[in-house]
């Protein structure tokens, strides 16, 4: 029941960002342009599209306060779910979990035109798709994050806050190497024989696993 | 059996309890050998405590006006106990009867007697519990 | 072996460093229904949050069912025996009342389907009702289902008669009392209507700035306090306040009202060594020994 509470809490959210992915396409398809101009820019916007998704899935109702004010609370409902014979960490898993794999079946399911229209060979599509989900999971994990220690609104903007810093930072060839960022942004997908992003999927499996002890130790300790 | 409590008195809600019961008792609305109510009903019907009801039939047990059937209930007993606290409420009736023309003579109100009573009860209560301790 | 179902021993909690609660020893034995009063603020939903491990303690220990609940484990395993109802009365916004019924079943193997539609039927809820269009009387009994249907052992109550009207209110507490008298369910309810506490509850606590004042058994209370009112001929004598066996003592020009405790009859033998005009004893109500207890500055 834990999943299907979590999946009623964050739907509309899901169906929010297929629609953005969808309104990608359909600017695609109206303004036709050349295929080849198309996909660098495509694969680029569902990056972007992706790690938007994955601060947006994750974590919201694990939290005490809300700063949206929605009337009748999903805040105050951690009261009950926590009066529950559940574990914190139970909770935490389940949540994550679900959102997690949103984000990622969101992936797989909006890459497919970009397969299609982009080119790529499956093997090197197949690859892109893994590393885009390993890579969101780090900006999943991040806005999990600040889930736990803060309200909706400041989830958001901490999370994009922290993922544009690590754009940025993807400038400079010292902080480039581990960025997660790459594995979503980078061109290298395009040629299979190149594997520059296996620093890139470890930074990001590194960074989403630090991201989720911290949060697991935050929701320990945490007051209600 | 109609049972009012007062709840926020400051007569404890058992020793009410216990009094309506033996009321019933005197006025024959409960005739010996009847079931009163059992405890659940009447903490539900009541909206209260049902150890307070368990309380209110165990001294009424003690005091041999009702009967605790294992099993079964609890049932108004027979006993020549009720006979004799018929009299004796009957006397009291008359003493207080002839008190309260006494004081009727003194002018005070009926709240005003109502007050005194209430004191001088108390205090004979304290006076008693007090010779209790002491002895 | 003892049988209490909550008890807690120098419980402390501070916020940013003023204190909540000054060391709090509690001990409701089980099947007892035990009133929790104190103004707002005193410390009351702080205790139950702390009793949920919704809190955690600054120092003391908090056993429930006679286990110590120090660790989240054990505190999951106490949940699986007690039944909740939060001050604010949130439940999740996206759901109807029978999806939040079938949400909350499966945790708790106990569940009993017989008071779940008994109480759907007494409490008059609709199944497809989405919560955000529940006034809070209605999210409040929707909870007491919740809490109640799970077949607990322990009912922790924050204010479970707030915004009811007095014929739900009545409804509730005959369900308590029901409850008690049947399963001897146990319940520590917090409520600032004190004439529903002298009602139902058996045991009375009161907490005022984080300290237990009262914690008793009602019947008991009322038997051990007593108002002794005083009227002398002059001014009210300093002596007055300092008279042993008084807990409160409110002087008005000649008139002294003295909340005494104990052995009555040695106070108010004392109280007439001052030489009063009258002398009035009175029984005393919940609410007097309330605001007595909490009003003095």
């Amino acid at each position: 029941m834990l999943w299907w509470k979590a999946w009623m809490e964050t739907r509309w959210r899901l169906v929010f960002v297929l629609a953005g992915c969808a309104l990608l396409w359909s600017e695609g398809l109206l303004f036709g342009l050349p295929l080849a101009k198309l996909k660098m820019a495509f694969i680029l916007q569902h990056a972007i599209v992706w790690g938007f998704a994955a601060t947006m899935l994750a974590g919201a109702g694990l939290n005490s306060q809300t700063t949206w004010g929605t009337a009748a609370g999903y805040h105050g409902s951690m009261l009950f779910t926590l009066s529950l014979p559940v574990a914190r960490r139970k909770l935490f898993a389940v949540r994550a979990g679900a959102g997690a794999v949103e984000t990622c079946a969101l992936i797989v399911v909006t890459a497919a035109p970009l397969v299609l229209f982009a080119g790529l060979g499956w093997s090197a599509a197949s690859l892109y798709i893994a590393g885009a989900c390993i890579c969101s999971m780090a900006a999943y994990a991040i806005s999990a994050l600040f889930a736990c220690v803060t309200g909706e609104m400041w989830q958001l903007y901490g999370s994009w806050g922290v993922l544009a810093v690590l754009s940025v930072a993807l400038r400079f060839p010292l902080l480039a190497r581990f960025n997660p960022l790459r594995g979503l942004f980078s061109e290298a997908y395009t040629s299979a024989a190149h594997f520059p992003w296996m620093d890139a999927w470890i930074g990001a499996a590194l960074l989403a696993a630090l991201c989720c002890f911290a949060a697991v130790r935050i929701l320990d300790r945490k007051e209600y | 059996m109609e049972l009012r409590i007062n709840f926020s008195s400051g007569v404890p809600i058992y020793v009410q309890l216990m009094e309506q019961i033996k009321h019933a008792v005197e006025t024959g609305a409960v005739r010996a050998g009847e079931q009163l109510p059992a405890i659940r009903k009447v903490a539900e019907d009541l909206a209260m405590n049902p150890n307070t009801v368990v309380r209110a039939y165990r001294e009424l047990e003690r005091d041999g006006i009702l009967e605790l059937r294992h099993g079964s209930g609890a049932y108004i007993s027979a006993t020549r106990t009720t006979a004799t606290k018929t009299a004796a409420l009957e006397r009291a009736s008359g003493i207080l009867a002839e008190a309260l023309d006494e004081v009727a003579e003194l002018g005070l109100t009926e709240a005003e007697t109502r007050r005194v009573f209430e004191s001088e009860f108390a205090q004979g209560r304290e006076r008693a519990k007090a010779t209790r301790r002491r002895t | 072996m003892n049988d209490l179902v909550i008890q807690t021993r120098g419980l402390r909690k501070s916020y940013d460093g003023s204190p909540a609660l000054r060391g709090i020893d509690l001990a409701v034995p089980r099947g007892s229904i035990c009133g929790f009063l104190g103004r707002n603020g005193a410390g009351k939903t702080t205790t139950l949050k702390l009793l949920l491990n919704l809190l955690r303690p600054d120092a003391g220990e908090i056993f429930l069912f006679g286990d110590p609940v120090s660790s989240e484990a054990a505190a999951v395993a106490a949940r699986r025996r007690i039944g909740f109802v939060s001050e604010e009365k949130q439940l999740y916004p996206y759901m109807t009342v029978g999806q939040t019924i079938r949400f909350t079943r499966p945790f708790f193997p106990g569940w009993r389907a017989d008071l779940e539609a008994k109480y759907l039927e007494i409490f008059q809820l609709p199944e497809s009702k989405p919560v955000p269009k529940l006034s809070k009387g209605m999210r409040t009994q929707l909870m007491l289902l919740l809490a109640l249907a799970r077949g607990a052992e322990l009912l922790i109550l924050d204010e479970p008669t707030d915004g009811l009207d007095p014929a739900v209110t009545e409804d509730v507490l005959q369900v308590l009392a029901g409850l008690a008298a049947s399963g001897g369910t146990s319940i520590f309810f917090s409520s600032h209507h004190l004439a529903e506490i002298e009602q139902i509850a058996d045991r009375v606590c009161l907490i005022d700035r984080g300290q237990i004042v009262i914690d008793g058994e009602l019947d008991d209370l009322k038997t051990d306090y007593r108002r002794i009112l005083l009227v002398f001929s002059g001014d009210a004598p300093a002596a007055v306040n300092a008279l042993a066996g008084v807990d409160h003592v409110r002087t008005r020009g000649r008139t002294a009202s003295l909340l005494a405790h104990g052995d009555i009859e040695a106070t108010l033998g004392r109280a007439r060594e001052l030489q009063p005009e009258s002398v009035e004893v009175h029984p005393v109500t919940l609410k007097e020994l309330f605001l007595d207890h909490v009003k003095e500055a």
